[in-house]
């Protein structure tokens, strides 16, 4: 089933980590980019559609009214599955009961909420809009309203963090009770100011074992706590795990609207322009189109499949491509597997614990470079 | 062609590298109308690309201008440019014979520099008549009057009438002119005698095939003679004599005193060696010019392809560079580590430093390089002598008796505010003092005898470093001598490495053992477990590093954005893991190999 993205480049402020394609204090063009957003969107209109994601930037951002717009316009264009998945991502800042209430009755189904941390000293210094009184009032409201499946986004192996403090914001966390939790490792892009910061020493990043420390006990944590881990940086109570993301790890279609909104749809990869006054005035968003290869569609399959706890799924692989999965991959299935990188099991090839930490390094091997 | 020889004047010009020689020979030959204005372009005489960006003259070139002098007379000038580094001093000093003056550009900014003093010796030693120019006097810091006393204290030749010019502006060229053709005498030499024409350098013309660039001295040749290489013994039939003009003019005849070049279908250049003499087959010469030398490398490194499969690629390429270059040397040679390969023989570091450049640049190679060495010679135990020049095929320490190493004998030219600091230098390279004597109140000589292996590490940078450029230094061979030589190995994770392996001097292994070690704990990235590297002697272990195990490798987020650019990296991971150089369990990228040949700080 095919995915939908719908990307809202507007944010209150830009955070200093964030390499994402966000416009931070230019809220006021909101009305005319949803409008573009349609626009777009109609070149699509009557596809089913199995998941839909409101992703950003802030679409927390829009006001009542946007957000019951958009849900009608969604629900109108396109053919929605009786049992889609819809998802809103929101900032603790901009989140109310109200913008919930519109959101759920609309359709929205799950919400993700963008907490990263639930300390205001750390979310200061990662440049968020939100504190974490805002964050409790967010939770509250999120809950209130009605929605029974929501996720917290976290993020770990930050500057001078210790395991100990990490720890103790997983604990926290757990409370809030959200069914889906996704803590990332800081990457720290060069040209983001946190990057800046790295580069010249003013922070220090954690080195790669107390990175890894961090993320191991993320995995025992919340595994304690009923938490499966379905990805690698994805952790979800039983039946919650995101399916419009795993639909991206399967190779699933999936149609991207907005700008710098990428989608794979019938075998083309498809990016949009990153630039707003583009998007906002071309007649057609498209930056660049990629037919996907039988080669693109095996490598894909292989080093997204592995991110996933499940694995790749052999069968379908050899039912896709006509190929011997085994015999395809010899050298670096026999090379990872003597590692202790990769087990199979039920039909599935997977990253073991240790495996995940190497997850690249295999992956890179999976790549059919001439 | 028939000139007369009085109105001939072959002269060169010596400089600081960066002192507008080429600028200089430019002038001249706009003055003189040589070339004709559409075809000039700056710096004529420096061809090579890499010769215009070192700003140094690696091979010779030369031109012939005619000019009119003052006196209303015509005059032919051949000017020979002359190579410039120590590497090629038997070059320069076949080029100087080739001559009877030398044009000597002085900075009027910087005064007399070292590097100048050298050659300039070296033309008065042949007794070459020496025209002073001031250049530069279109700066502001220009100092004529002082620099032209300088001259005279440092050098002793008369230079307050020197010619104040600028080359870049074109300012008194016209006066250099009349310097050359009243103060350098008119070559000598008789044109009904036996042919004895004086190879100063030699070019390979994709066209014509190597080229002999001569100086006649006494006799004539011309198309269809049957000429002698009077050392090599080589016979080839004259195809063409011509002048340079600096492109190439056919001309009928070159006889006694003129400059030009001789094809005669020579397929290399190490057919028609640098000062060899060419005589007539048919009407030879009793005795060849004096000075030959046949020169010899005495540096030797392996050179690899960092693609493997660019092998044949590279030894073709080394071919092309071999037509032009008889002293490069080269043959296959295999290592564990590295691969196929080959093992070059240079004159010296800037030579092996040309040619990779060369390589890289023109043939568009990456290449790896083991560190350079010189050619031991090693006594066993059962009476066998065996010259070594790759220290993989060192036999095994106890079937050596002796080991003895080249050593030299270093000139080097100092002021003598610097004395102090090169002779910490020397000592720490393992110098032994022979002799100082002052050249004039300033400047002192220093001779030492040294190791060769001790100079091919950067010693020529230490001493331009501690001297801030103003020494120069000249080495001869001086023999072999018994050293205290061992074979330090490398080994990565239990593995040696045969491409690290160096021979050293017993006190200096420690220290050497120690930097490479940490060097190569730098370059060589983290793997999926912990590397020792170990420095060995023979199987002593005399200091290790260790590179860490690599904790991990994962990007924490990859949605639908991320997928492009995330399998693009993943691609590259595996490219340059493809690069990597294998060895034992180790993978070694090409950089960890350079990185261990550049050891100063």
């Amino acid at each position: 089933m095919t995915g939908l993205y719908l990307h809202i480049p507007f944010c209150a402020q830009k955070c200093a980590y964030c390499d994402f394609v966000s416009y931070g204090g230019r809220e006021s063009l909101l009305p005319s980019y949803l409008s573009a957003l349609k626009r777009e969107a109609e070149t699509y209109r009557g596809e089913k559609i199995g998941t839909v994601f409101f992703g950003g930037g802030t679409p927390s951002l829009m006001s009542e009214k946007q957000i019951e717009d958009l849900c009608a316009f969604v629900r109108d264009c396109f053919d929605l599955a009786p049992d889609v998945e819809w998802t809103m991502e929101a900032n603790p800042a901009s989140v109310t009961k109200e913008k919930m209430l519109a959101a759920l009755s609309g359709g929205v189904n799950r919400v993700s909420l963008g907490a990263q941390s639930l300390s205001d000293d750390v979310l200061a210094f990662l440049g968020r809009a939100h504190t974490r009184a805002q964050l409790e009032t967010a939770v509250e409201a999120v809950k209130t309203a009605g929605f029974d499946k929501w996720n917290l986004d976290l993020i770990t192996a930050l500057p001078g963090q210790t395991a100990e403090a990490w720890g103790n914001t997983l604990k926290e966390a757990i409370a809030f009770a959200p069914t889906h939790i996704s803590c990332y490792s800081l990457i720290c892009d060069p040209q983001t100011p946190l990057g800046r910061m790295a580069a010249k020493g003013e922070i220090v990043l954690p080195d790669d074992e107390q990175e890894r420390a961090m993320v191991h006990l993320t995995e025992q944590t919340l595994a304690r706590a009923g938490y499966e881990q379905y990805e690698i940086s994805n952790f979800a109570l039983p039946g919650h795990a995101c399916r419009h993301n795993i639909n991206y790890w399967e190779c699933g279609d999936y149609i991207g609207l907005g700008c710098a909104a990428h989608s794979l749809f019938r075998g083309a990869r498809k990016r949009n322009t990153p630039s707003l006054p583009r998007y906002l005035t071309a007649a057609d968003p498209t930056e660049e189109t990629q037919t996907l290869s039988d080669r693109d569609k095996r490598e894909e399959r292989v080093f997204l499949g592995l991110r996933m706890n499940r694995g790749v799924d052999i069968a379908r692989f050899e039912r896709d491509f006509a190929l011997d999965f085994h015999a395809f991959y010899a050298s670096a299935l026999q090379t990872n597997l003597d590692r202790g990188f990769l087990e199979e099991a039920e039909g599935f090839l997977r990253l073991t614990a240790r495996g995940r930490d190497f997850c690249d390094t295999v992956a890179a091997e999976f790549m059919e470079t001439a | 062609m028939t000139f007369e020889k009085e109105r001939i004047r072959n002269f060169c010009i010596i400089a600081h590298i960066d002192y507008g020689k080429s600028t200089l020979a430019d002038r001249l030959i706009d003055e003189t109308g040589t070339v004709d204005a559409r075809e000039m372009h700056d710096q004529l005489l420096d061809t090579m690309e890499l010769e215009q960006e070192r700003g140094i003259t690696i091979k010779s070139q030369a031109c012939r201008m005619f000019y009119t002098a003052d006196d209303g007379k015509e005059y032919m000038l051949n000017l020979i440019d002359t190579p410039g580094h120590v590497d090629f001093t038997y070059e320069v000093e076949r080029s100087l014979n080739a001559c009877e003056g030398a044009v000597l550009i002085v900075d009027a900014t910087q005064g007399v520099q070292a590097q100048t003093l050298a050659n300039v010796y070296l033309a008065v030693g042949q007794n070459l008549e020496i025209v002073p120019v001031i250049n530069k006097i279109d700066l502001v810091s220009a100092e004529p009057e002082r620099v032209a006393q300088e001259v005279e204290d440092i050098i002793g030749i008369p230079c307050l009438d020197a010619p104040r010019i600028s080359a870049k502006e074109g300012i008194n060229i016209h006066e250099v002119l009349e310097r050359i053709v009243k103060d350098v005498p008119a070559p000598k030499g008789d044109e009904d005698a036996p042919l004895q024409a004086l190879i100063f350098d030699s070019l390979y013309d994709n066209y014509k095939g190597a080229l002999s660039f001569v100086r006649i001295v006494n006799g004539r040749v011309r198309v269809g003679d049957t000429i002698r290489m009077m050392h090599s013994g080589h016979t080839f039939d004259v195809t063409e004599v011509g002048v340079f003009t600096p492109g190439y003019l056919p001309v009928e005849e070159l006889s006694a005193g003129q400059v030009g070049y001789i094809s005669a279908s020579i397929k290399t250049v190490s057919e028609t060696r640098v000062g060899d003499t060419i005589t007539n087959n048919a009407f030879p010469a009793d005795a060849p010019l004096p000075g030959y030398k046949r020169i010899m490398p005495n540096v030797y490194c392996g050179i690899y392809p960092a693609d493997g499969s660019e092998y044949d690629d590279l030894r073709d390429a080394l071919e092309k560079l071999g037509l032009n270059d008889a002293s490069l040397t080269f043959e296959p040679e295999t290592s564990a580590a590295l691969g196929y390969g080959f093992r070059c023989g240079f004159l010296g570091l800037l030579h092996m430093e040309i040619i990779q450049e060369r390589l890289e640049r023109e043939f568009d190679f990456d290449l790896i390089t083991t560190a350079p060495s010189v050619i031991y010679e090693v006594h066993k135990t059962n009476g066998d002598v065996v010259m070594i020049d790759n220290p993989a095929n060192l036999p095994k320490v106890d079937e050596i008796a002796e080991m003895r190493e080249p050593i030299v004998k270093a000139e080097i030219m100092t002021p003598k505010e610097y004395i102090g600091a090169i002779m910490d230098l020397c000592i720490e390279k393992r110098g032994e003092y022979l002799d100082m004597r002052y050249a004039d109140e300033n400047r002192a000589v220093l001779e030492y005898r040294m190791p060769l292996n001790e100079i091919i590490y950067d010693f020529f940078n230490s001493l331009k470093s501690r001297t801030r450029g103003y020494a120069s230094f000249d080495y001869e061979p001086a023999g072999y001598q018994t050293g205290d030589l061992v074979k330090l190995d490398f080994l990565l994770n239990g593995d040696p490495c045969d491409a690290l392996s160096v021979i050293v001097h017993r006190e200096k292994a420690y220290a050497h053992g120690r930097r490479v070690a940490e060097k190569l704990r730098d370059a060589i990235p983290r793997q999926l477990f912990e590397i020792p590297i170990q420095a060995a002697i023979g199987g002593k272990i005399i200091a290790r590093e260790t590179v860490k195990a690599m904790r991990k490798d994962v990007l924490a987020k990859c949605y639908g954005g991320d997928i492009t650019r995330k399998k693009k990296l993943l691609e590259k991971q595996k490219e340059g893991k493809k690069r990597m150089r294998q060895v034992g369990t180790v993978q070694m990228p090409s950089e960890a190999f350079l990185a261990v040949l550049k050891l100063e700080e």
